[in-house]
């Protein structure tokens, strides 16, 4: 009884500082590929790239959102401001299909993660942007007091050539 | 008498010291580049720094293997044309033990054969296991030639595929293009990326240029004047 009191409890702490790490949306954004506006209440301009994230209104989730002006690959790096460490999402949209991979930053490369975290995930190009949006559970990064972050983008529709344009950011919490 | 006995052991003593110290340097001087590729790709100690390790060394280790063969003046002052042969003919066990590692390492922390990088690579390692085990079987002199066994399966194999020493030592020729291959191999890696890696990168792109060059010089006309 004493242990399930213990964690009931450690549960209740929990939630509210995942609840606090970013900005809620007033509805959670739609994983589709599409970066519409007011979706994400935190939008950032780097190197001519959009950035958008939000926290779910139940705290469990972060969604993130990358518009770039590519018809190649784009892609965001959770954890680390350089690819060494960086847990990467990267995509591609071929029209005819599309493309989205979890890899791990090695170096100045990357190669398929064996841990898969993304609960959503959605790549669309139109016209000359490409638009890439996924969510991941909140609790993977709360712990922290800062999400470090690398976005980049590439001309061709693979995986593997190298960046035309990357940026890094850290995300401060809020809590 | 004694003064000459002095200076016969200290010459001798010099002497072996040279070679100590060429073979320790044969060594440990692919450990400059080794280390401007792990500084440059920032990836702390795990396989995939290991793989760097091991496939920098093996890349320096190919590069040697041409500039051994071309016979340098250089280190023939050092050590005997016969030990220049004898690590001619040794090193490549290492290479491919190196560069095997290295395939190894980069499939365990997730890497594929989906790259013509990797491809190339596969490509490159593959011609050098057949070339050096063709070599070791047709015309090294190893250990293994004193063997009345082996001496005769050598035999065997040169009669049945009509084969000459002349016709085997021409094809091990094939290492050349394949030095370029694991150039190419080299060159595409992420860790080669000039502007982060200028001078690892460099230095193995020149050191390939240079060895190669050395081993065409001998061959087109430094072999006789070099052999005598």
């Amino acid at each position: 009884m004493k242990k399930q009191l213990t964690i009931v409890l450690l549960i209740a702490l929990t939630l509210p500082l995942t609840a606090q790490i970013v900005p809620s949306a007033s509805v959670d954004p739609k994983v589709d590929g599409i970066f519409s506006n007011q979706e994400y209440p935190v939008v950032e301009q780097l190197r001519g790239m959009t950035m958008g994230y939000a926290l779910s209104g139940d705290g469990q989730t972060l969604h993130f959102a990358l518009q770039a002006p590519t018809k190649g690959w784009v892609s965001i790096g959770l954890g680390s401001n350089r690819m060494q460490g960086a847990h990467i999402v990267i995509g591609f949209d071929a029209l005819t299909s599309q493309t989205i991979s979890e890899e791990t930053g090695r170096g100045h490369s990357h190669s398929p993660s064996r841990d898969k975290i993304v609960k959503q995930q959605a790549i669309k190009e139109s016209g000359n942007t490409t638009t890439l949006e996924f969510s991941v559970p909140a609790s993977l990064y709360a712990g922290g007091s800062e999400l470090r972050m690398i976005l980049a983008y590439g001309t061709r529709d693979d995986l593997r050539s190298k960046h035309s344009t990357y940026a890094s950011h850290t995300i401060p919490f809020t809590k | 008498m004694a003064p000459i006995a002095y200076k016969n052991t200290r010459v001798l003593w010099e002497d072996h010291m040279k070679q100590r110290l060429t073979y320790l340097g044969f060594f440990l001087t692919p450990f400059i580049p080794v280390i401007f590729y792990v500084v440059s790709a920032g990836t702390g100690y795990d396989a995939y720094a290991l793989s760097i390790v091991f496939g920098v060394y093996a890349f320096v280790l190919v590069c040697n293997q041409f500039y051994l063969a071309s016979q340098p003046a250089f280190l023939l002052k050092l050590l005997s044309a016969k030990q220049v042969r004898t690590l001619h003919s040794t090193s490549p066990l290492l290479l491919l033990a190196l560069g095997g590692t290295h395939a190894l390492l980069k499939l365990n922390v997730g890497f594929t054969l989906s790259t013509t990088q990797a491809v190339i690579g596969l490509l490159a390692f593959v011609l050098f296991f057949v070339g050096i085990l063709s070599a070791l079987m047709l015309f090294a002199n190893t250990i293994l030639t004193k063997r009345m066994a082996f001496a005769a399966i050598r035999t065997n194999v040169m009669t049945k595929g009509g084969l000459t020493h002349q016709k085997a030592r021409a094809m091990h020729n094939l290492m050349v293009p394949t030095g370029l291959l694991v150039l190419a191999h080299v060159v595409l890696a992420s860790t080669s990326d000039f502007t982060y890696n200028p001078w690892g990168m460099s230095m193995l792109v020149l050191w390939m240029v240079y060895s190669l060059l050395s081993y065409l010089n001998y061959r087109l006309s430094g072999r006789k004047r070099r052999g005598t």
